[in-house]
C-alpha cells in the first residue's frame, strides 16, 4: 500500500493536469476496482463503464478536486457512489438506499471437475454466505481482501467505528459456524 | 513472524487480524507454508482455530474477476480519448474569436456567402475532404476546424442553433453556434464506422461508412437541403412547407416526410433510392423524374443515363444503420460486396464462383472486419487469406 505523503504528491500532481500521474492512479487501481464494483453487479460492462466514468469525470473536475492522502478510499467511495446511482437508474428503482444495494461475495465456478468434499463445502458456503446481510458481506470483503482499515470501512458503509466492528465480527461467527458444521457433517459422511 | 506461543490464544478473529496469516492464505509461499503447517499439525486449539480461519477467509477472498490486458489497454483509450486526448472543444474557440475578432468573421461570412451563392453551395464545400484519407469520423466546422469523433457518435443540431456531440460512451460536447443557415458543416465517417447526425428539424441521417453528408447548421426558410456522397439512411421529420431535398452528384431526392436509403458513391457506377414509408420523388441528370413508393428501389445508371424501379426487400438495404446486415437467400458476391463497402477494405473474389452460394442471415457489423469475415468462413464454405493488405476469397478445396 502506498504511503500517505507519496499518495499526496501523487495526487496533487494529477489535480494541477499532470498526465503521467493521472496514468499511473488509473494503472494502480483499477484491478482492485473492477474487483470491488463486480461485487455490486454481475454486468461487468456496467462496472467497466462506471471505472471509465469516473476517471473520465475525476479529470475534468481535478481543478475542483480536494486533496487526499488516500487515494485507494477516495476511489472505492467515488465508484460506490456512481455504481449506487447507476444501479438505481437501471433497476428503475425509485428510491434505493444504500442499505439495498445487493453485494455479492460468492465466486464464479471454476471449471475444472472439483472433488466431492469442495463441492459440497462450496455448497455449504455459499449458503452461509447468503445468510450474511449484503452489508455485512461488503464490510467482510473491505476488511479482508481490501485489507482496509475498520475506520475506512465505518466511512464507506456510512456507520460508525463501534458499529463496523460488529458487523464484521458478527458476520465471521456466523460464517466460522457454519463452515464448522460443514466439516462435522463431511466428517461423518465419510466415516 | 510471531512466536509459537502467542498464537496459542489467539481466535478466529486474531487470525483474521494477523497480517502474516492473511499474507500466507493470499500468497503462499514456502516460507510461510512449513511455518503454518507446523501449526496445523498441532492438533490442539490453536491448529483448530488456524484451521477455521483458514476455512473462512478462503471462503471470502479467492481469485474474483479480473481485467484481461487488453480490457484495461481499452478503457485506458477511452478514458483518454475523453481527457487527455479530448479534441479541444469549439465552444471555447467560438465564443472567444466571436469577442475578439468579429470583424474577421465578417469578413469570412461574406466569402462563404458568395461562394455558396450558387446552386452547388452543398457540393461544393463536400470538396474539402475525401473520405479515403481518414481512419477516423470527422466533423468539419463551417471555419474548416475538424473534430474526430468516437464511432457511432451522434451529433445533434437543436433549434438554437447549438450542436450537440454525444459520444457512445454518453459524454456530451455542447458548441454554440451561430445558427445561421449559411454556415455549413460536414460529417465524415470513414470505413468500418458509423455515425448519426440530427438536424435541426429533427430529421434523423444514419451515415453509412465512406461517406458524407454536408449539411448546414439552420435551414433556409423555403427548402430543407443536404447534399450526400456515399450511403445514408434518413428519417425525414414531416413538413410540407419546407420540403426537404438530397442532392447527390448525379440525383436529386425531394421528400415531404419520409423514410429511405439513398446510395450514391462516387466511384460506383449506379445510384440508388430505397424507399420505406411515405412518398419521394427522385430526378437525375437524365432528367426524368421518378416517384418511388414503399418497398421499391430506384436505381440510376450513370453511364447509360437510364433509370429502373424494382420491389425489393427494404430490410436488406437499410439494416446497416442499426449494426446489422440482412440477407435473405442472397448470393455471395453480393454480401462481400457489401462487406467490402462497410469496412472499406478490398476484398478479391470471382464474382461467377461466389454467386453459385447463397445465404441467408444477418451478420454483426459492430465486429472487427476480421470478425465478421470469420462469421462468413464459417457458415460458407470458403477460406479467406489476407495477402498483402488484400482479403482474398475462395472456395475451401
Amino acid at each position: 500500500m502506498a504511503d500517505k505523503s507519496d499518495d499526496y504528491i501523487l495526487w496533487e500532481a494529477f489535480r494541477n493536469g499532470d498526465e503521467k500521474s493521472f496514468s499511473s492512479i488509473f494503472n494502480s487501481y483499477v484491478q482492485e476496482l473492477y474487483k470491488y464494483g463486480s461485487r455490486f453487479s454481475e454486468d461487468s460492462e456496467l462496472v467497466k463503464d462506471a471505472i471509465q466514468e469516473l476517471f473520465i469525470k475525476l479529470y475534468n473536475n481535478r481543478s475542483n478536486l480536494g486533496s487526499t492522502d488516500n487515494i485507494r478510499f477516495y476511489l472505492f467511495k467515488a465508484l460506490k457512489r456512481r455504481l449506487i446511482d447507476e444501479l438505481s437508474q437501471s433497476t428503475n428503482t425509485i428510491s434505493l438506499s444504500t442499505l439495498s444495494l445487493p453485494f455479492d461475495l460468492e465466486h464464479s465456478p471454476d471449471e475444472e471437475e472439483e472433488e466431492w468434499e469442495t463441492v459440497v463445502k462450496k455448497k455449504k458456503l455459499k449458503s452461509a454466505l447468503s445468510q450474511l446481510s449484503p452489508r455485512q458481506r461488503e464490510a467482510i470483503y473491505l476488511r479482508y481482501e481490501a485489507e482496509m482499515s475498520l475506520e475506512e470501512i465505518a466511512e464507506l458503509l456510512d456507520m460508525n467505528y463501534q458499529s463496523a466492528r460488529n458487523l464484521i465480527h458478527r458476520g465471521i461467527d456466523k460464517l466460522r459456524k457454519t463452515l464448522l458444521l460443514v466439516s462435522l457433517i463431511i466428517f461423518f459422511l465419510i466415516f | 513472524m510471531k512466536n509459537f506461543e502467542i498464537y496459542q490464544h489467539y481466535t478466529v478473529e486474531n487470525w483474521l487480524d494477523d497480517p502474516d496469516f492473511i499474507q500466507w492464505i493470499k500468497n503462499p509461499e514456502e516460507n510461510s507454508n512449513e511455518y503454518f503447517a507446523q501449526i496445523l499439525k498441532g492438533e490442539d486449539e490453536a491448529a483448530e482455530t488456524l484451521q477455521q480461519a483458514k476455512a473462512v477467509l478462503e471462503a471470502i477472498t479467492g481469485s474474483g474477476k479480473r481485467l484481461s490486458d487488453i480490457e484495461v489497454a481499452h478503457m485506458w483509450r477511452e478514458i483518454s480519448q475523453s481527457t487527455i486526448h479530448k479534441p479541444r472543444i469549439w465552444k471555447a474557440l467560438y465564443t472567444k474569436t466571436v469577442a475578439v475578432a468579429s470583424v474577421i468573421l465578417l469578413c469570412l461570412a461574406v466569402s462563404i456567402v458568395w461562394i455558396f451563392r450558387n446552386n452547388n453551395e452543398l457540393q461544393h464545400f463536400a470538396q474539402y475532404l475525401s473520405v479515403d484519407s481518414l481512419q477516423e469520423i470527422q466533423l468539419v466546422m463551417p471555419d474548416k476546424k475538424q473534430m474526430t469523433l468516437a464511432n457511432q457518435t451522434e451529433v445533434k443540431l437543436n433549434a438554437k442553433g447549438d450542436m450537440e456531440v454525444d459520444m457512445p460512451k454518453g459524454d456530451r460536447i455542447v458548441m454554440e453556434t451561430e445558427g445561421n443557415s449559411k454556415d455549413i458543416c460536414q460529417l465524415i465517417v470513414p470505413g468500418g464506422k458509423r455515425a448519426y447526425l440530427v438536424l435541426t428539424d429533427g430529421t434523423r441521417i444514419s451515415v453509412h461508412p465512406g461517406s458524407k453528408v454536408v449539411f448546414p447548421i439552420q435551414f433556409a426558410l423555403k427548402q430543407r437541403k443536404v447534399y450526400l456522397e456515399g450511403e445514408a439512411f434518413l428519417e425525414v421529420t414531416k413538413n410540407p412547407s419546407r420540403p426537404f431535398f438530397v442532392q447527390t452528384k448525379q440525383m436529386e431526392v425531394s421528400v415531404l416526410g419520409t423514410s429511405f436509403n439513398v446510395m450514391a458513391y462516387p466511384k460506383q457506377n449506379t445510384q440508388s433510392v430505397v424507399l420505406v414509408t411515405g412518398h419521394v420523388k427522385v430526378k437525375s441528370e437524365n432528367g426524368e423524374e421518378r416517384r418511388i413508393e414503399p418497398n421499391q428501389c430506384y436505381t440510376f445508371d450513370k453511364n447509360a443515363l437510364v433509370d429502373k424501379i424494382e420491389t425489393v426487400s427494404t430490410d436488406e438495404y437499410t439494416g446497416w444503420k442499426d449494426g446489422v446486415l440482412n440477407f435473405s437467400s442472397e448470393p455471395l458476391s453480393q454480401i462481400l460486396e457489401k462487406v467490402s463497402n462497410y469496412y472499406n477494405v478490398s476484398l478479391r473474389y470471382s464474382i461467377s464462383t461466389m454467386n453459385t452460394i447463397r445465404l441467408s442471415g444477418k451478420l454483426d457489423l459492430n465486429n472487427t472486419i476480421e470478425g465478421a469475415l470469420k462469421v462468413l468462413t464459417t457458415v460458407a464454405p470458403i477460406e479467406i487469406k489476407n495477402q498483402n493488405s488484400q482479403y482474398v476469397v475462395n472456395v475451401k478445396p
